[in-house]
Parts: C-alpha cells; structure tokens; sequence
C-alpha cells in the first residue's frame, strides 16, 4: 500500500494508466467513508468503482489522505478519470472510463441533491 | 489513416461523449445536428460492411430482430438520420470546420459529437477506400464498432431529452426511439462477440442447460421476468464476488426507484395503502442492500472470472428499467399503469436476495472470496476470508430479504373494471420488440452480418 496525495501525484512521474485506475479508487473509497452508506451517491460510487472492475483481478487501491467531504474525493477520482480516458491503451478501456466518470457525476449530483434538501 | 484508426479515435470521442452530458445551456439544435450525422455516417459505415442499405422510406420493422437484427439496427438509424420533418443539413466543409484536434480538447457535448462525427466520416471514407470485399469477419468487427457507437448514440439522445416536456406525445416517441434503439445495439454487439454458428445465447460456464439470454427491459413490464432472470443465472452459472456486489448494488437502485413510483402512484390509485404498503417494504429493501454494498465494495474481491451473462443482465437493468422507474416519480398516471409490474417484483425480489446471500456463502465456503487486509500479515494485501468477514453482509442481504417479505400480499382477484396497466403492457411495439428478441436469442449467428439468422427452429417468413 502506498500513501500519497491524489492533489500532488503528478502523472509524469509513473506510468499513467497502470496507476490511475488504483488511484482513483482510493479517492472512491475516501468518499464512501464521508457517504452515508444507504445514500443513492454512495450507490453510484460504488458503480463507478464497478465499471473499472476486470474479470479475475483483484482491484488495487492507493489509500488517499481522508479529504474534508465527499465531493472533493470525488472530484479528484473524476479528474483522473477523465485525464485517463485519453490516455487508455484500448478503446474499450477509455469507454469503461467513460462510463465510471458518469457514475461519478450521478454521485456528485445525489450528494448535491441531499445535502441541499438536508 | 485506417479505417481502424479513425475508429479507434471515434471510440475516444465517443468515450468524451458519455461524460459530456449536454447542460441546460446546450445548442439543442446543433447537437441534435450531430446525432443525425452520426446515425447517417453509422449507417452507411455498417452497410459498406454487409450490404445492407435501407431506404429512407423503410420503417423500422422490430418484429424482423429474429430474423435481420443488423438489418433492424441499421433501418432504425437510418430513421433517426431522416426524421419525418425536414431539417438544415450543413455542408461537409461547415462540419469539417471548427472540429476538435484531439479529444482530450474537448469542452462540451457539441465539441465531443463534432469530433466523434468527423473522425466516423474518415472511418467511412477509409472503409471504402480499402477497395476490397469485406471478408465476414472484418464485416461482423465493423458491425461490432456500429452497434457499440449505436449505444453510446442512444445514450446521448436520451440525455437530449428535456427533464420537464412540454408534450409528453413527442417526448414518449422520443423514448421509444431511443430505448429500442439502445436495446437493438446491444442485441448486435452481443451476437458480434459470439462466434458464426453459433448460438447467440452463451453457453453456460458450468455446462448445464443453455440460459435464458439476456431479458430486455424496454418496459417496466419486462422487469420481473429480467430480475428472475438474474436468480436463474446465479443457478447456472458461477459469479464472482464483483458480480454479486454488482448485483446487489443494482437491485438496491432498482427497489428504490420503485418504491419512490408506487408511492407516487398510490393517492392515484384504487388500492392505495396496497401500494403504499409495498413502497415501504422495497425502500426498507433497497436501504438493507445499500448498506450490505457499500459497506462491503472496497473490502471484498476474487480472482474467478465471473458471469459476463450476468453482468450482460444487470447492465440491461441498470441502463433502461432503473432510469424508466426513475421518469415515474412525477407522472403518478404513469406509476400507476405500472404499478402491477412493481407489485410484482416486490413479490418476488426476496427470492433474489436470498439468492445472491446463498451465492456469497457458497463462494465463501469454497474459499473464493478474498478480503482486503492492510495489515503486515497479508503480503499481497488481500488475505482469505473469517467466518467473521461476511456475518455483516450476509446479515443485511438477509435483513434485506425480510423487509421484501413484509410487502402486502399479492392480490390475485381478477379486477372488474380494466386496469390501464393491462392496455398499456398488451400494445405498443414493445411487444412485438421483446417477442423478436426472445425468438432472435434462439437462433445462431450466421456467417455474414447481411445473411439472415441460422434458425434452430424455423421462423415464418413474412
């Protein structure tokens, strides 16, 4: 396990791909902890950690300082996200990213929501 | 450039276009624009594979899915590309101009369809220029990158559709484009993974009987029959722990969504403590399931390959039936017409629940399920699980079960007056779609995408 901050990894310093999806499940997981558990965003977290899942293999995960709420862990594993679409060695990869970054949206919309109407 | 790689550069805008959700402050119509070229480019590109060129007169004709499902997938298209009413179409040179260079520039929805559209044109173009016949497997890959960026069309049309309608006739058409569309891409992509002649239903991994396929959605009809589906699978095939969190999670989403519809549906309704009753068993439900996931989703893991089938069948759910159920919370006519088929997926959502507990504890007793441990004792991080690991889980799944279980009885009297429900289930080319897609499901893929589906048992020409 390695600590390190997902606000200072800079991707120039490892090889993006094989890194990121670890690093932005460690920033998922930051968010499940601040997310009350039965919460549609906590759902839609944990759909976006699905849909980098691949068959056979056991998700690694980089633990992440814990950040001040939710939305920032979740704005920082969408950054990645979306910075690793481009940079994916296959298309179906970057389509797999694709759709994780709109789980991400739905969470940060429910978190939104719920703590508007809280 | 290849046709290859100009697909491979529209797979990355396409990517770009899932996240780029159109805003309020979309250019409707220019976007709109683009969804038409792309379903015009999309079809041409998947006739110069097979042939097929519809004419824009053709209807899209869904009970032929058994028979032409490439076929039915490229007329659909070809409908979308040429919509009744006459629209501006600009010039090759106006969309050539101001495209995005690279997909990682793109900003909004509109640059992401402008790219995915110009780079599907040189896709084409490239395509022709090959010069040859299209071998049948070089046919079935192109229908394969059709049918995928079809989806990802669908996807984006779907997001274009207003949150509020102003006319709930065109929006309802809208839908019904979009969701068979959808459901039609998937069917192709499905059946150009699977190898010529053979079936288009996998063969199960555990060799027993052949499964059902996969149960679409395009109604909320279609949802107990899709959830059973889910119970059969885990019966014959062998899921891995991702899968059943999958599961789990979807099922979670699914039961709240349709508790929110009945519970709109009931001050509407003629039985309305019968609906509000169940609503609350299915929120209980979803929250008992919620916790047992997100509880247990970073925590949990296996090396098995898993089901795809499953997988395949959870996705259907999740992509078309939760956001359906989701449209209901604020048209209670609609909840109510459906609110027979939500009755009866909460009668039998607690079998399923119990199913997915059974399979956790059969994996768990097999040794397959893996625990994450950041402790020094585990090396790799993972370590095999306690019996202390799962009492959590498997506690909520069957919390979960219970709370299903506290849903009013069905009620089986045959009602006196005609439910709208009953008239809305009985029409409507639905019908007529999931018909052509269970028959479809039994035939075996032929050698070319053009030809028409090898039958097992003969389907009557029309």
């Amino acid at each position: 396990m390695h600590d390190m901050s997902g606000l200072t990894t800079s991707p120039c310093h490892f090889s993006f791909e094989t890194e990121v999806v670890p690093l932005v499940r460690g920033h998922l997981a930051a968010a499940l902890e601040d997310l009350p558990h039965d919460s549609d965003a906590a759902l839609e977290v944990c759909a976006a950690w699905s849909a980098l899942d691949q068959a056979s293999q056991l998700p690694t995960m980089h633990d992440v300082p814990q950040p001040e709420d939710a939305s920032t862990a979740l704005e920082c594993a969408r950054a990645f996200l979306h910075d690793a679409m481009h940079t994916a060695d296959s298309v179906t990869r970057a389509m797999a990213y694709g759709r994780a970054v709109r789980h991400v949206d739905d969470a940060l919309q429910s978190h939104s929501v719920a703590a508007g109407g809280a | 450039m290849t046709y290859d790689a100009h697909i491979a550069r529209a797979f990355r805008y396409a990517a770009t276009a899932l996240v780029e959700r159109p805003g309020d402050d979309v250019d409707r119509a220019t976007l709109g624009s683009f969804h038409r070229d792309a379903a015009v480019l999309l079809t041409e590109t998947g006739g110069l594979a097979t042939g097929i060129r519809p004419n824009r007169r053709d209807g899209v004709r869904v009970e032929e899915l058994a028979r032409h499902p490439v076929r039915v997938m490229l007329t659909h298209l070809n409908t979308i590309a040429h919509p009744d009413s006459p629209v501006d179409r600009p010039s090759p040179s106006q969309r050539w101009a101001g495209r995005p260079e690279s997909p990682a520039l793109v900003r909004d929805a509109v640059q992401a369809w402008h790219g995915l559209v110009v780079e599907l044109l040189l896709a084409r173009h490239a395509l022709a220029e090959e010069g040859r016949r299209v071998g049948p497997p070089r046919a079935w890959s192109v229908i394969a990158d059709v049918a995928t960026l079809a989806e990802t069309l669908a996807t984006s049309m779907t997001d274009l559709l207003p949150p509020e309608p102003l006319d709930h006739k065109r929006l309802s058409v809208a839908r019904t484009i979009t969701t068979s569309l959808a459901v039609e891409s998937r069917e192709v992509a499905r059946l150009a993974a699977v190898a010529a002649g053979d079936p288009a239903r996998p063969v199960t991994t555990l060799g027993g009987p052949r499964t059902t396929g996969v149960v679409t959605v395009p109604r909320s009809n279609r949802l107990p029959d899709a959830v059973a589906n889910l119970q059969h699978i885990l019966t014959i095939e062998e899921a891995s722990v991702p899968d059943l969190l999958a599961v789990a999670r979807l099922l979670a989403q699914t039961s709240r969504a349709a508790a929110t519809a009945l519970a709109g549906a009931a001050p509407v309704s003629g039985i309305p403590e019968h609906l509000a009753g169940t609503a609350d068993a299915l929120a209980r439900h979803a929250t008992h399931l919620a916790t047992a996931v997100t509880t247990h989703q970073t925590m949990l893991g296996s090396i098995t390959l898993g089901s795809p089938l499953l997988i395949a069948q959870a996705r259907e759910i999740g992509a078309i039936a939760v956001p359906g159920l989701r449209a209901l919370h604020d048209r209670p006519a609609a909840a109510e017409a459906a609110s027979p088929h939500l009755l009866r997926y909460a009668e039998i959502i607690s079998t399923v629940t119990d199913a997915i507990r059974r399979t956790f504890a059969d994996l768990d007793t097999r040794g397959l399920v893996l625990v994450r441990d950041r402790s020094d004792n585990a090396e790799l991080g993972w370590r095999r699980t306690t019996p202390a690991d799962l009492r959590d889980l498997t506690g909520h799944l069957n919390d979960a079960a219970l709370a299903a279980r506290t849903a009013p009885s069905p009620i089986r009297a045959t009602p006196t007056a005609p439910i709208p429900a009953a008239r809305v289930a009985a029409g409507g080319a639905f019908i007529d779609l999931q018909a052509a897609l269970r028959r479809r499901q039994d035939n075996l893929r032929p050698v070319r995408p053009a030809h028409p589906m090898l039958s097992a048992s003969p389907v009557p020409q029309r």
